[in-house]
C-alpha cells in the first residue's frame, strides 16, 4: 500500500473579493519529495503556501497534509510541518536563543532538549549572534537563519519555505542548500517557493508552475522540460507563464 | 517535563516586555524605569486596595440591607465595564504580537487564554480589579462564610473584564475600519444620550434635581436590580440567610459570562481569519502627489498615513464621544457653556497622543525612505506638525460643531477653547518631536492593537497634560470667572506667542536633535 501523499489538494480555490487568487488547483506531492513551486510575482504561491500552512482559510476545497485534514485537525498539522513565511513572522523583541525555546515549548519539547538542539542549529547554520541581541537586531541574513532553526526545531515531516534565498549572501545561501539536501535525504518533504530558477533547477526533482492562480505544469523537471521541448527550467518557465522580451530605455 | 503553551506564551510576553524596554531605555533605564513603576504601583496599588477594603467590608455588613447590593452590584458593574472598555478601546503593547502566534500549533482557546491573561498588564484594568480585588476582600472579611462566593464573585468580574477587554478592543478596530456605521451608531448614542436629562421633564418646565433623582429613581432601580453583580450579590445574602434558591440567582451572571467568553473567543477566531485588507488606491492618492514644498508633500503623505490607520480614523469619533459624555453622564452640571467646550477640548487633545508623541511610529519601515530624502530634520518635522495640525484641527472642528448642537456656545469662549487647543497641540507636538525621535515605536497601519506609547512617553504626557490642565485650565477658568471679555483675546495671543516660539526656536532645535538621533529612529523602525 503506498503511504499517503505528504500534501495533496484538492480543487483548492481562494477569493479575496472579487479577486481569485487560487483557482482549482489539485496536486499531490509524494512523501519524500522536494518540490519547487514557481510563478510570477502575484501568481498566489504565498496565497497557497498560507492556505496549507493554516494560515489563510480555503474559500472552497480541500488540503490534506500527511494524511491529515487540515481543516478537520490543523494543530495535529501544524505539529508535524515546519515553515518558514517569507516574512519569517519572528518575534522580534526576543533574543535569538529565547525565541527558539519558545518555539520549542510551543511544540511541546523538554527545555533541556530545546536548548541542545538550539546548540546544533546555531552551530550548522554558523549563527553566532552576540549575546543578548534581540532578533529586531539581527542581519536579514541572520533572521533567515533564525527563521530556518525555529522551523526545523521541533523535527517536521514536512517543511515549507517561502523565499528561503532572497536577500542572503552567497554563504548563507550554500548553508541552506546544504541543509536542505540533507534533509531530503532522510526522508524529509519539501517545498520551497523562490524566483531563482536556478537554485530550484539544481534542488529540486519535482516542479509546479502556478499563473494567475492555476496550475500551468506539475510533475518531475526532466518530464516537463521533454515534454514543453525546453532547455532549461527559466526556458520551460517562460514558455509557460508567457513573457515578452523588451527593448532598452530610451533615455540611457 | 515540557512547559505549557500558555505559561510558554505569558513568559515570552513578559521577556519580550523587558527585552523592548531594554532596548528603548538603556539596562540602567528599564531597571530605573521597572523600579519607579514598582514603587509608584506599591503606592497607588495599596491606598487602593485598602480603601476599596473598607468599602467591600461595610458591603459584607450590611448585606442583608435591601439597597445595599443594589448599590455594589452597580459599582461593580461599573468598574468592570468602565474597565473592559477603556482598556479595549487603548489598546496596548504586546510584546509578542498574537498574530505572529498564528503558525503555532496552539488552539485558539489557548491563544485567547494567554491574550487575555496579558490584558492584566495594561494600567487600567490592572487598577481596576486591583479595586474589585480590594471590594471582595472586605466583604470576605466582613463575612467569612462567604468567601469562597466572594472569591468566585471576584474571578468572575475580573475574567468579565478581561474578556470585554478583549472585545471591545477587536470591535473598535473593526468599527474603525466602518467609519460610517460607527458614527451612525455614536450619533445613536448622541441621541440617546440627549434624552436622559429630558427624562423627568414635566408640562414643559425643567424640575429641581431632587424630583429628576425621584422620577429617575424607579427606573434605575429597575436596571440596577438586572445588573448580574446585583444578582450575584442577592443571591449571596440569600444563601446567608438560608435560601439555597440563592444559588439560582448565582446561576445567571455565571450564564452570561459563560456567554461573552463564548462572544469573545469567537471575535478572535474571525480576526485569525481575516483576509487581509487590500490598500485601496482612488483619486486621492493621485492628489497627494500635487504639492509646492518638500515640507508640503511630507505633510500631505503623513495626513495620508494617519487618516488611513485605523488609529487616525478612529480619531475623528473621538469629538462625538466627547459631546455624548458632555451631554449624558456630564449633563448635571450647570453653566455647561462655560466649562463643556475647553473640556473637551482637552479630553480630544489627551486622545490624540498616540499621533503626536510618535510622530514616525506610521512609517514603519518606510523610515528608510523617508531618511535617504535630501532634507534637513527640521523639514521632517515641520512636515509632521502640518499633518498633525491639519488632522487635529478638523478634530476640533468636529468637536464644535457637534457642541453647538447641545450646548448654547459663544464666540468668545469658542474662540479662546479653540486657541487653549492649539496651545496644547503645539505643547504636545513639541515635546512629542523629542519622544517620537529618542523613543519611537512602530504603529499598526492595518489595526489598533500594539499601538501603545512607549513607557516615557506615557510618563511624560502625564506630566505635560497636568502641568497644561494646571496652568492654561487654571488661567481659562479665572479669566473666564472674572473678566470674560479677555478671554479670547489673551488665549489669541498665547497661541500666536507660542506659535512664535515653535517656529523661532523649538523646531530648528527639535531639527538638530533629529539630525544627532536619526540612527535610534533607523534602528527602532527601519
Amino acid at each position: 500500500m503506498n503511504p499517503a501523499p505528504a500534501l495533496a489538494l484538492q480543487a483548492l480555490r481562494k477569493q479575496f473579493g472579487d479577486k481569485v487568487a487560487v483557482d482549482d488547483l489539485s496536486l499531490e506531492v509524494p512523501a519524500g519529495s522536494f518540490l519547487g513551486l514557481l510563478g510570477r510575482n502575484g501568481a498566489g504561491k504565498s496565497t497557497t503556501l498560507k492556505m496549507v500552512t493554516g494560515l489563510l482559510k480555503p474559500t472552497s476545497g480541500r488540503i490534506h497534509i500527511l494524511g491529515i485534514d487540515l481543516e478537520a485537525d490543523p494543530v495535529a498539522v501544524k505539529r508535524a510541518i515546519g515553515v518558514m513565511p517569507e516574512d519569517m513572522a519572528l518575534l522580534e523583541y526576543l533574543t535569538g536563543p529565547q525565541y527558539l525555546r519558545f518555539t520549542g515549548r510551543m511544540h511541546g519539547l523538554e527545555d533541556a532538549e530545546i536548548d541542545r538542539r538550539t546548540a546544533e542549529l546555531f552551530e550548522t547554520l554558523d549563527l553566532v549572534p552576540a549575546p543578548g541581541t534581540l532578533v529586531a537586531d539581527y542581519s536579514f541574513g541572520m533572521k533567515k537563519k533564525l527563521a530556518l532553526g525555529a522551523a526545523l526545531l521541533h523535527g517536521p515531516r514536512l517543511l515549507f519555505l517561502d523565499e528561503p534565498f532572497e536577500g542572503i549572501d552567497a554563504v548563507t545561501s550554500r548553508t541552506i542548500k546544504d541543509l536542505l539536501t540533507g534533509l531530503q535525504r532522510k526522508g524529509v518533504t519539501l517545498v520551497l517557493t523562490s524566483h531563482i530558477l536556478e537554485v530550484v533547477e539544481r534542488l529540486c526533482p519535482l516542479i509546479a508552475i502556478l499563473d494567475e492562480g492555476r496550475l500551468l505544469g506539475y510533475g518531475p523537471l526532466e518530464e516537463l522540460r521533454a515534454r514543453e521541448g525546453s532547455d532549461n527550467l527559466e526556458g520551460l518557465f517562460l514558455d509557460l507563464v508567457g513573457g515578452a522580451r523588451k527593448g532598452d530605455l530610451s533615455w540611457l | 517535563m515540557a512547559v505549557s503553551p500558555l505559561r510558554a506564551v505569558l513568559l515570552a510576553q513578559l521577556q519580550a516586555t523587558w527585552n523592548r524596554m531594554q532596548r528603548e531605555m538603556g539596562r540602567q533605564g528599564a531597571w530605573a524605569l521597572g523600579l519607579a513603576m514598582l514603587v509608584l504601583s506599591v503606592f497607588v496599588a495599596l491606598p487602593l486596595l485598602l480603601g476599596s477594603g473598607i468599602g467591600g467590608f461595610a458591603l459584607g455588613r450590611n448585606l442583608d440591607t435591601p439597597a445595599v447590593p443594589l448599590v455594589y452590584g452597580a459599582i461593580h458593574t461599573l468598574l468592570v465595564v468602565l474597565g473592559g472598555a477603556l482598556g479595549g478601546l487603548l489598546g496596548r503593547s504586546q510584546g509578542v504580537a498574537q498574530e505572529g502566534l498564528r503558525l503555532f500549533p496552539i488552539r485558539p482557546r489557548t491563544l485567547f487564554a494567554a491574550n487575555l491573561a496579558a490584558g492584566l498588564g495594561s494600567l487600567l484594568p490592572a487598577v481596576f480589579t486591583v479595586i474589585l480585588a480590594g471590594l471582595h476582600l472586605g466583604a470576605s472579611l466582613a463575612r467569612p462564610l462567604a468567601a469562597p462566593l466572594f472569591l468566585l464573585l471576584f474571578l468572575a468580574q475580573a475574567l468579565a473584564l478581561l474578556l470585554l477587554q478583549a472585545l471591545v478592543g477587536s470591535l473598535a478596530e473593526s468599527l474603525a475600519r466602518r467609519l460610517r456605521v460607527m458614527l451612525f451608531l455614536l450619533g445613536f448614542l448622541l441621541w440617546l444620550g440627549s434624552l436622559l436629562p429630558n427624562f423627568a421633564m414635566r408640562n414643559g418646565h425643567r424640575p429641581n434635581l431632587n424630583a429628576q433623582m425621584e422620577a429617575l429613581a424607579g427606573p434605575l432601580r429597575l436596571l440596577a436590580e438586572a445588573l448580574p453583580a446585583t444578582q450575584a450579590f442577592q443571591g449571596v445574602a440569600s444563601l446567608l440567610a438560608g435560601h439555597a434558591a440563592g444559588l439560582m440567582r448565582l446561576a445567571g451572571p455565571l450564564l452570561l459570562l459563560a456567554l461573552l467568553a463564548l462572544l469573545s473567543l469567537q471575535r478572535i477566531r474571525r480576526e485569525a481569519q481575516a483576509p487581509e485588507a487590500a490598500t485601496p488606491t482612488s483619486s486621492r492618492d493621485r492628489r497627494l502627489w500635487s504639492f509646492r514644498t518638500p515640507v508640503a508633500g511630507l505633510a500631505r503623505l503623513h495626513w495620508q498615513s494617519m487618516v488611513g490607520s485605523p488609529l487616525g480614523r478612529f480619531a475623528f469619533l473621538v469629538p462625538v464621544i466627547a459631546v455624548v459624555l458632555v451631554k449624558g453622564p456630564l449633563g448635571r452640571i450647570p453653566n455647561p457653556h462655560l466649562w463643556a467646550l475647553p473640556a473637551a477640548v482637552y479630553y480630544l487633545n489627551l486622545t490624540a497622543l498616540q499621533l503626536q508623541y510618535n510622530q514616525f511610529g506610521l512609517e514603519g519601515g518606510g523610515i528608510k525612505a523617508l531618511m535617504l530624502l535630501p532634507l534637513e530634520g527640521t523639514a521632517l518635522l515641520e512636515g509632521r506638525t502640518w499633518a498633525l495640525l491639519a488632522h487635529h484641527g478638523l478634530q476640533l472642528l468636529i468637536l464644535t460643531g457637534l457642541m453647538a448642537f447641545v450646548v448654547p456656545l459663544r464666540p468668545g469662549p469658542v474662540v479662546a477653547s479653540l486657541a487653549f487647543g492649539f496651545l496644547l497641540f503645539l505643547g504636545n507636538t513639541a515635546l512629542g518631536h523629542l519622544l517620537s525621535v529618542r523613543y519611537p515605536r512602530p504603529i499598526a497601519r492595518k489595526g489598533m492593537k500594539n499601538s501603545a506609547l512607549p513607557m516615557v512617553s506615557t510618563l511624560s504626557s502625564m506630566g505635560f497634560g497636568m502641568v497644561s490642565a494646571g496652568l492654561l485650565g487654571g488661567l481659562y477658568a479665572l479669566l473666564a470667572w472674572g473678566a470674560p471679555m479677555l478671554l479670547a483675546p489673551v488665549f489669541l495671543a498665547l497661541a500666536l506667542l507660542a506659535a512664535w516660539s515653535y517656529r523661532r526656536w523649538i523646531l530648528p532645535a527639535a531639527g538638530r536633535f533629529l539630525e544627532a538621533h536619526r540612527e535610534d529612529l533607523m534602528q527602532a523602525l527601519g
